[in-house]
C-alpha cells in the first residue's frame, strides 16, 4: 500500500510551497488519477515521491509497504518498486539503453545474464513497435516524443515495478502510439495485479484507455475533490472551474 | 596498442587503422584515404598533421598538447580528443583549411578533477578563397571536485562561401540526467560513471584503445 500522510513541500532555498497537507492512499492494484490544471503541483508530486533534490518535505511522510520514503534517496526509492515515467525524459548521450537498463538490473541484485536480458529486451521492443537498434542507441537519442514513451514503458516492463507513477502520459505521444503504450501498460498491470499506478494527467483521454479505479482533482497543492471516472469526465466538458463552480454552487444551496 | 618508436616524420599513405603512442614531437602526414589513426599522447608534446586524404583522428591525452592540422585536397578530418587531467594543462588545437572544399569537425572532450585545470584551445582558420569549407568545432569540458576548465573556441574565417560553427560547454554534469539514471534505481555512484564513460567515449572505440581510456576512467572514478 501506498500512503502520503499531511506532506507539506516546498522548493528548495524558497519559501514557496508545492503541495500542503496532502494525503493520498492507493492500496495494492489499484488505479488512481490525478487532475488539475498546470501549476498546482502534480509533477512535483511524481518528482517528490521520486526525492527530486530541488524540493523539500517540511512534514508528513510518503510510505510505501512499511517503508517511509522520506529519507530514501531516489535510487533507493526506485529499487523499493517505485518506477516514474516522466513526462518529457531524458537524452543521454554515450549512455546506450542497454547499459543503463542491465545496470539497473544489477543494482537489484537481480539476474543480468546476458542472453535473458537480450532477449527480454528484444521481445518488449517489438510489442512497443520499437526498432531493435533502440537497446544499444543512446538513451532517447535521436528519438521522437512518442518514441521516447515508449522507451520509458520499456524499462518499466524490464524492471518490473510494483507501483508506477504516469506523469502525463499522452503528452508528446500520437493516437496510435498513445494506444500502444496503453495496451503494454495494461498488459503489464494484467501480469502483475498487485501493482499500483498513480495517473497524473491533464485530459481524461488518457484514462479511457488505462481506466482509473479513483479520479481526484487537485488545486493549489491538495486534493480537493475525489470521484471516479466520472468526474475526469465532467472535468473535461466543463473545464476545472466549472467543476469548482458547480461545487460551490452545491455546497450554497 | 602498438608501440612504435617514431621518426619526427611519420606517412601514412595505406588505408588502414593505426595505433600509436607518441612521446615527443613529430609531423604526421596523411597520403591515403580511408585511415583511422588512435593516438595516445604520453608528454607535452607537438603534433603537426598535413591532411591531403580524408581522416579520422582520435587523441588520448592527460598532457598538454598542441596540434597543427593543414587540410589540403578537398580532405576532410575528424579529429576527436579525449582529455582527462588533475593538473593544470592546455590543448591546443588549431585547424588551417589550405584548399577549397576542405571539411573539419573538431570534438573535444575533457575532465578536470581534483585540482585540475583543463583548458581547451580550438581554432580554426579559412583563408580568403577557401570557398566551400567547412570548418565545425564542439568543445565540452567536465568539471569534477575542484577542478576549473577554460574553452577558447576561435573561428578565423575570411571566405564568406563557406561555413563554421561551434558550441562549447564547461561545467558539472547535468543533475537532470543523474536524476533519471537514479530513478531506474541506479546508485548516484554508478550514475555518475555511467555519464563519465558516456562522455568519453565518443565513438565506438577498438578494445585495446578503450581499455587504455578505461584505465585513465577508473582513476577518476575510484578517485
Amino acid at each position: 500500500m501506498f500512503v502520503i500522510d499531511k506532506l507539506n513541500v516546498k522548493v528548495k532555498d524558497s519559501s514557496k510551497e508545492i503541495l500542503k497537507d496532502f494525503s493520498l492512499t492507493i492500496k495494492d492494484g489499484e488505479i488512481h488519477a490525478i487532475m488539475g490544471p498546470n501549476g498546482v503541483g502534480k509533477s512535483t508530486l511524481s518528482k517528490v515521491i521520486m526525492a527530486h533534490p530541488d524540493y523539500v518535505i517540511n512534514s508528513g511522510t510518503i510510505t510505501y509497504n512499511e517503508d517511509t520514503l522520506n529519507n530514501l534517496t531516489t535510487d533507493e526509492i526506485a529499487r523499493k518498486g517505485v518506477y516514474l515515467l516522466m513526462q518529457d525524459p531524458s537524452i543521454i548521450d554515450g549512455v546506450s539503453n542497454s547499459e543503463a537498463l542491465r545496470t539497473a538490473i544489477k543494482e537489484r541484485g537481480s539476474d543480468t545474464n546476458l542472453y535473458t536480458f537480450i532477449t527480454k529486451m528484444k521481445k518488449e521492443l517489438d510489442s512497443l513497435k520499437l526498432p531493435k537498434e533502440v537497446m544499444h542507441r543512446s538513451i532517447n537519442k535521436g528519438l521522437s516524443g512518442g518514441e521516447r514513451k515508449k522507451n520509458e514503458v520499456l524499462g518499466l516492463k524490464v524492471l518490473t515495478p510494483s507501483f508506477i507513477i504516469l506523469d502525463e502520459l499522452d503528452s508528446g505521444l500520437d493516437v496510435d502510439s498513445l494506444k500502444v503504450v496503453a495496451k503494454n501498460i495494461n498488459e503489464y498491470l494484467k501480469e502483475n495485479k498487485n501493482t499500483s499506478v498513480l495517473i497524473i494527467t491533464h485530459y481524461s483521454r488518457v484514462l479511457d484507455l488505462i481506466k482509473p479505479d479513483y479520479v481526484h482533482q487537485m488545486e493549489k497543492g491538495k486534493i480537493i475533490k475525489t470521484g471516479d471516472i466520472s468526474l475526469a469526465k465532467e472535468i473535461e466538458k466543463i473545464g476545472y472551474n466549472g467543476v469548482n463552480e458547480i461545487e460551490m454552487n452545491k455546497d450554497y444551496e | 596498442m602498438n608501440k612504435i618508436l617514431l621518426d619526427s616524420t611519420k606517412n601514412f599513405n595505406k588505408e588502414g587503422t593505426y595505433k600509436l603512442e607518441l612521446d615527443k614531437d613529430i609531423t604526421i602526414n596523411i597520403e591515403s584515404d580511408n585511415i583511422k589513426l588512435y593516438l595516445v599522447t604520453k608528454n607535452d608534446i607537438k603534433i603537426n598533421f598535413n591532411i591531403k586524404k580524408s581522416v579520422t583522428i582520435y587523441n588520448i591525452t592527460t598532457n598538454n598538447i598542441k596540434m597543427n592540422a593543414n587540410i589540403y585536397n578537398n580532405s576532410k578530418l575528424d579529429f576527436y580528443l579525449m582529455s582527462i587531467t588533475d593538473k593544470k594543462i592546455t590543448n591546443e588545437v588549431n585547424i588551417y583549411h589550405q584548399n577549397k572544399e576542405t571539411i573539419s569537425n573538431v570534438t573535444c572532450h575533457g575532465i578536470s578533477y581534483l585540482k585540475g585545470d583543463l583548458k581547451f584551445s580550438v581554432n580554426g582558420y579559412i583563408k580568403k578563397g577557401m570557398i566551400n569549407s567547412v570548418c565545425n568545432q564542439s568543445s565540452r569540458i567536465i568539471n569534477l571536485d575542484e577542478g576549473k576548465s577554460l574553452i577558447e573556441p576561435n573561428l578565423f574565417i575570411e571566405e564568406f562561401d563557406s561555413i563554421a560553427n561551434h558550441s562549447a560547454y564547461t561545467g558539472p554534469f547535468d543533475e537532470k540526467l543523474l536524476f533519471y539514471l537514479e530513478t531506474k534505481g541506479i546508485s548516484k555512484k554508478e550514475s555518475f560513471n555511467l555519464l563519465l564513460n558516456g562522455f568519453m567515449k565518443l565513438e565506438e572505440l577498438p578494445k585495446d584503445y578503450e581499455n587504455i581510456l578505461d584505465s585513465i576512467l577508473d582513476k577518476v572514478m575510484r578517485r
